[in-house]
C-alpha cells in the first residue's frame, strides 16, 4: 500500500522468522515443544483476533471466550455426534462462531462501549451456564472427551502430523490478518479506534464497521477454539468462562495492542511464563500478575512499545 | 438560487435549557451564509442538529426536499452534507494522507486515491502528506479537517468557527481558501470574527437565545437595531 511506512518491512520480517522457527520445531523431535508451539499458534490467533476489536476498533470485549468456546464445542460435538472429520468439524466450529458473532453483534454493537463490554461478559457467562447445565448435550462439568483427529485426507492423531495442520492454518490466517492490517478496510477499522465521530463524519457507518470487525474477530476466535479442542481433544465449560475471555486481553496488553504483531509477542511471553514458572511451582499467576501490573503502570505500549522505543522509530 | 437545506420548526432542549426554539430557515445554493450571535445563541446546536450529531425534539430537516431528520451523520455525508468542528476533529495519530483517504473511501474505492491527491494539491498540503496530524501546526490542522470534509464531495459544508485559535496569517489563508470554495460548494459558517464574516458572506443570519432575530445581506445586518442591541447589550 505504501502509506503506512516504516513498519511494513519489520512486520513481514518478524512473520517470516516466526514461520521459519515454527516449521523447524519438529526437528527437535520433542513432543512437549510441539505442544507448546501449537498452543502458541492458537493463542496468537485468538489474541490477534481479539485485538481487531480491542486495539483496532477500540472496543473492549470481556466475552471473546464465547467465540473460542463455540468453536471448540461446535467442533467437538460435530465430530462426536455427527461426522468424524476434523477439517469439516473445524469449518463447522468456525461457522457457528461467526454466526454467533453476527447475532451478538446485532444485539450489542449499537450500544456504548461500556455496555458492549458488559453485554459481551453477560453473553459468555450465559453460554458458560448453558454448557454447564445442559449435561445431556454438552457433558456438563465433565465436558466432552475422545475427540479424534481423523479427516478425509488421513489421520492426524499423531501430534507430529496435526502440528502441520495447525501450522498451515496459522500461516494462512496470519497472512490474511497482515493483508487486512494494510488494507483500506484495516485503515477504517483502526480509524474507528482512534476517533469514532470522525469516522461517522467521513461518511462511514460506525455500526457497520464495528460489525465487520466483530465478524472477523469472532470467526478467527472460533478457529482458534476449534484448533484448541482438536489439540487437547477434550472440551470443558471453563473455555467459556470469563477467565478465558481475559487471556487474549492479557496477551495483547503484554505484547502491545497498538502494534500489528503485539498479540503474537504477548502470546509468546504468555506461553513462556505459564510453562516456565509452572514447572518450578504453581506461581505463574503471581508472576503474570506482576508482569502485567508493571506493563500497565510503566510500559503502556507493551513489549513492542519498549522495543520500538529502544530501536528508535520503527 | 435553489434551496438546499430547509430547517422547519426545530426545537432542541438540554434539560430545561432551550437551545433552539422553533427555528425555521433555509440555506440557498452558493450563497455563502454566516451564522452569528453571542455565546449560547444556539449556533453550534443548529449545526449539530442539521448535520445529525444531535437529534431535535421537534421539527424536521430537509436536504434537497428530502426529510433527513432521522438519518445518522454518515448517511447525510453521503447525500452531500458535511461539516467541520469547533474543536479540531481529525485522526491525530494518522498521516495527512490517511486522514483524507479514510474520508475519500466513503465515496467509493476506485477514485479514492485520485480524490486524495486532488484535495491535497488543492489545499497545498503536498509537503505534509506523510506527516502525522498531531505534528501539524494548529492552522494546518484546520486546513486538514477541511480537506477531510472536501474528500467526501460535499454540496453543502458547515464550518463551525473555522478560524478559531488561528493567527492572522493562518486566518487569511483559511479565508482565501473558503472564498475560493464558495463558488462550487454552498458554505455555512459560524464565526465570531466579523472581518471574516463580512468578507465572505452574501447573507448573515443572527441568532440570539435559540431564535433567529435577523436574516439578510451583510450591509443590512450591520445596520439592524436588534442586532446592535444584542451585541452591545
Amino acid at each position: 500500500m505504501g502509506f503506512i511506512r516504516g513498519k511494513i518491512g519489520l512486520d513481514v520480517l518478524t512473520l517470516i522468522i516466526t514461520y521459519a522457527a515454527l516449521i523447524s520445531i519438529p526437528i527437535f523431535n520433542d513432543r512437549f515443544m510441539l505442544y507448546l508451539a501449537s498452543l502458541f499458534m492458537i493463542y496468537t490467533l485468538f489474541s490477534m483476533a481479539y485485538n481487531i476489536m480491542f486495539g483496532y476498533a477500540g472496543l473492549l470485549s470481556f466475552g471473546h471466550s464465547l467465540f473460542f468456546a463455540t468453536g471448540a464445542y461446535g467442533t467437538a460435538i460435530f465430530i462426536l455426534r455427527v461426522f468424524d472429520d476434523s477439517i469439516v468439524g473445524l469449518l463447522v466450529g468456525a461457522s457457528l462462531a461467526t454466526g454467533l458473532a453476527l447475532a451478538v453483534g446485532l444485539l450489542t454493537l449499537r450500544h456504548g462501549k461500556i455496555y458492549f463490554a458488559m453485554l459481551t461478559l453477560a453473553f459468555t457467562m450465559l453460554f458458560y451456564a448453558l454448557l454447564f447445565k445442559w449435561r445431556s448435550f454438552t457433558g456438563g462439568s465433565d465436558g466432552l472427551a475422545g475427540i479424534s483427529r481423523r479427516c478425509f485426507i488421513g489421520s492426524m492423531l499423531q501430534l507430529e502430523v496435526f502440528y502441520y495442520f495447525i501450522f498451515i492454518i496459522f500461516l494462512v490466517l496470519m497472512w490474511t490478518l497482515y493483508v487486512l492490517d494494510r488494507s483500506n478496510l484495516g485503515l477504517i477499522i483502526k480509524a474507528l479506534g482512534s476517533n469514532e465521530e470522525r469516522v461517522e463524519f467521513s461518511g462511514h457507518s460506525i455500526v457497520r464497521y464495528r460489525m465487520i470487525s466483530f465478524l472477523i474477530s469472532g470467526s478467527i476466535s472460533g478457529v482458534a477454539g476449534s484448533l484448541y479442542a482438536l489439540l487437547i481433544r477434550v472440551v470443558t465449560p471453563d473455555l467459556a468462562y470469563w477467565t478465558t475471555a481475559a487471556e487474549p486481553l492479557i496477551m495483547t496488553l503484554l505484547g502491545g495492542s497498538g502494534y500489528f504483531l503485539g498479540p503474537l509477542v504477548g502470546s509468546l511471553i504468555f506461553v513462556a511464563i505459564t510453562t516456565a514458572v509452572a514447572r518450578i511451582a504453581e506461581m505463574w499467576q503471581l508472576i503474570l500478575g506482576m508482569v502485567l501490573i508493571s506493563i500497565l503502570l510503566g510500559f503502556r505500549g507493551g513489549i513492542m512499545g519498549v522495543i520500538s522505543k529502544v530501536w528508535g522509530r520503527l | 438560487m435553489g434551496e438546499i437545506v430547509r430547517v422547519d420548526g426545530v426545537t432542541k432542549k438540554f434539560g430545561g435549557f432551550v437551545a433552539l426554539n422553533r427555528v425555521s430557515l433555509s440555506i440557498n445554493e452558493f450563497e455563502t451564509t454566516s451564522i452569528i450571535g453571542p455565546n449560547g445563541a444556539g449556533k453550534t446546536t443548529l449545526i449539530n442538529v442539521i448535520t445529525g450529531k444531535l437529534h431535535p425534539e421537534n421539527g424536521r430537516i430537509y436536504l434537497y426536499g428530502r426529510d433527513i431528520t432521522g438519518l445518522p451523520p454518515s448517511r447525510r455525508v453521503m447525500l452531500g452534507l458535511n461539516r467541520t468542528f469547533q474543536i479540531i476533529n481529525i485522526f491525530q495519530n494518522m498521516t495527512v494522507y490517511e486522514n483524507i483517504l479514510i474520508s475519500a473511501l466513503s465515496q467509493g474505492k476506485d477514485n479514492a486515491r485520485e480524490t486524495v491527491d486532488n484535495v491535497i494539491s488543492r489545499l497545498k498540503l503536498s509537503e505534509y502528506r506523510d506527516v502525522k496530524a498531531f505534528k501539524l501546526p494548529h492552522g494546518l490542522q484546520r486546513i486538514l479537517e477541511l480537506a477531510i470534509a472536501l474528500a467526501t464531495h460535499p454540496k453543502i459544508l458547515f464550518l463551525d468557527e473555522p478560524t478559531a485559535g488561528l493567527n492572522p496569517a493562518e486566518k487569511s489563508s483559511i479565508t482565501s481558501i473558503l472564498e475560493d470554495l464558495g463558488s462550487n460548494i454552498s458554505l455555512v459558517i459560524v464565526e465570531h470574527d466579523m472581518d471574516v464574516v463580512f468578507s465572505l458572506s452574501k447573507r448573515v443570519i443572527v441568532m440570539h437565545k435559540g431564535e433567529v432575530i435577523a436574516d439578510g445581506k451583510p450591509q443590512e445586518i450591520s445596520l439592524d437595531h436588534r442586532v446592535k442591541e444584542v451585541y452591545l447589550g
